[in-house]
């Protein structure tokens, strides 16, 4: 067994510190009893378990190919995919109304948190759709939504973000790519670099939202918009049309997340990607900004994610490695009864699960800032939600870089080679401190918007 | 997260006396590192942004630290009911323990970074690197 679900740790956290159970009783919420939460738990632990964590390390060492504009990712993970679906994991965490199950933030972030132990980079697709449904959900017209958001809830279409472009990464004011009006739509121009899942072979048709410039568009942040544009066009009655103007003209050689395609994505070689304004113009970085916070919250319990991971390996390994006569002993021992090893795992440990209290006290408090019956704790859980994502998200990932450093290190020399599996959760770990906003970028919200605005009332000062 | 000092301080339980007495030491790093960032911030924003991210893990590290004092003390009230996982409580309870003993001693470290380590990070020329 790779990896077990830590769910004793979870069920404590979710009842006893986070607060489910009241949760459970705001309007919204009622299919969130004990029961059903329960259920939902066991099915992902063992959906994480047998179908996910074996294809984690093959996934590593085959890493995803490029050839033609065309990604074919690991072995395995279309078929993984295809279950995934099936089971209705994909839609679980979108609101009922759009075809989701109409869970708390904090159950879909225990899940999650499973999805992201047992492989890191299957996880990515389904976190970027969801990201890109919400967008969608929030921001576009009724026409559009009705066009892709119940194939995106369901898995059957992906989605993707296109931020990043060579020249723009942590200061999106840069970005260049054109939107050229064509009627009621328009054609983008451009070049997109470290798109997530922006292609592969997973489902039928891929759905990338994708910030560009209008031609008056002022400059900075103040002129870029939010534009839908599909791989495949759509037809009026729903079925795939023409291949759209875009294509992935290669994928990174990454440190980790192997098995997740990294895209470069190039719009209008010919005539233009056809695509489609979401909201109003110039307002696609606000856009972003009212999904940060889920975003953020999401890559911390990466953090949290691969630390359990990492943790559970290095215990694995400690039980059974029998090596030297610890102190005081007269007897061959395995190496988990040296007193060093077991400082190493209590490190692990104790790191881990204060992070997983904290990143799901933090998606309790979204859960009582959006549902919560009274506005005063509405507002209250509000201002815990601004002042507890960055460190969530800077705090867990950069943990989870010396937890993870610290399983090869209880793993000793058999950690540095690649076999056991260990360097591949730090390697994994790495990008979390730099997507989605760099421990840097995350600091800086904390002592700028986030504690100066508020003169520290919500650090309870 | 000063209410959860009060819960958590029990006049004869060990194990809950020393994360209650390692929270209050990290509590006040944590509210004096955050005075400085307040006193700072407009004044010497460059010396500010320098302890940002030493801030940040210093206030993970607190609230993190104040839902383990969380976990330790409501650990403690389950173990006396029965139905409960004895040896998950009783787990749970000393990797408390150890995070109050082994990682809420580091806010005072950046504690001193943040207020006292700003001059040599901005020190050096641009040349000099």
């Amino acid at each position: 067994v790779t990896y077990v679900a830590p769910l004793d740790d979870m069920r404590f956290v979710l009842k006893h510190l986070a607060g489910l159970p009241e949760i459970a009783t705001f309007a919204g919420f009622e299919d969130a009893e004990p029961e059903l939460v329960e259920a939902i738990l066991t099915e992902a632990a063992r959906f994480a378990g047998e179908v996910l964590a074996p294809l984690n390390g093959t996934g590593d060492r085959q890493g995803c190919r490029w050839a033609d504009g065309r990604v074919a990712t690991p072995d395995g993970f279309p078929e993984a995919y295809r279950q995934f679906v099936e089971a209705g994991w994909h839609g679980m965490p979108a609101s009922p109304d759009i075809g989701g199950q109409g869970m708390p933030a904090l159950v879909s972030s225990a899940v999650a948190e499973m999805w992201k132990s047992a492989n890191l980079s299957f996880s990515l697709c389904q976190m970027l759709t969801m990201g890109a449904v919400q967008a969608l959900a929030h921001h576009a017209s009724d026409e559009l939504q009705q066009r892709y958001l119940p194939k995106m809830v369901a898995g059957e279409w992906t989605g993707t973000m296109n931020l990043t472009e060579p020249q723009a990464g942590s200061d999106l004011s840069a970005v260049r790519t054109r939107a050229e009006p064509d009627g009621d739509r328009y054609r983008l121009f451009g070049s997109k670099i470290f798109i997530t899942w922006g292609e592969h072979d997973v489902a039928e048709n891929i759905i990338h939202l994708v910030l560009a410039r209008l031609p008056d568009a002022p400059p900075g942040t103040r002129g870029i918009s939010l534009f839908v544009a599909p791989k495949f066009l759509v037809n009026v009655d729903g079925s795939l049309g023409s291949r759209n103007d875009l294509v992935c003209s290669s994928i990174e050689h990454k440190l980790g997340i192997h098995g997740s395609p990294t895209a470069v994505m190039s719009y209008g070689d010919k005539d233009g990607a056809i695509a489609y304004l979401v909201g109003q113009p110039n307002r696609g970085l606000e856009y972003m900004f009212t999904m940060m916070n889920h975003a953020r919250l999401n890559v911390g319990l990466e953090g949290v994610a691969v630390s359990e991971a990492a943790y559970q390996k290095a215990v694995c390994y400690a039980r059974e490695r029998v090596q030297g006569k610890p102190i005081g002993s007269a007897q061959r021992a395995s190496i988990i009864h040296h007193p060093d090893v077991r400082r190493m795992l209590m490190d692990m440990r104790a790191c881990t699960e204060a992070m997983r209290a904290l990143a799901y006290c933090t998606a309790a408090c979204m859960d009582r800032a959006q549902h919560h019956p009274d506005a005063a704790e509405r507002a209250r859980n509000q201002g815990r939600v601004e002042l507890l994502t960055p460190v969530v998200k800077g705090w867990c990932t950069e943990n989870s870089i010396m937890i993870a450093s610290t399983g090869i290190q209880v793993h000793g020399g058999m950690g540095y080679v690649e076999e056991t599996g260990a360097a591949q959760y730090l390697r994994d770990a790495r990008i979390t401190t730099i997507y989605e906003g760099t421990t840097g970028i995350q600091a800086n919200d904390l002592i700028g918007r986030k504690l100066s605005r508020d003169n520290g009332v919500n650090a309870g000062h | 997260m000063k209410a959860e000092l009060e819960a958590v301080g029990s006049t004869n339980d060990t194990d809950l006396a020393l994360i209650r007495s390692a929270l209050t030491i990290a509590l006040k790093a944590f509210e004096e590192a955050t005075a400085w960032m307040l006193a700072h911030y407009d004044s010497n924003p460059r010396e500010a942004a320098a302890g940002a991210v030493p801030y940040l893990k210093l206030t993970g590290i607190v609230t993190g630290g104040w839902q383990m004092a969380r976990s330790a003390r409501i650990a403690r009230q389950l173990q006396a009911s029965v139905e409960e996982n004895a040896a998950f409580l009783r787990a749970k309870i000393f990797t408390a323990r150890f995070y109050a003993e082994h990682v809420l001693p580091e806010v005072e470290t950046y504690r001193d970074e943040i207020t006292m380590g700003a001059t040599a990070t901005l020190a050096l020329e641009e040349a000099s690197f």
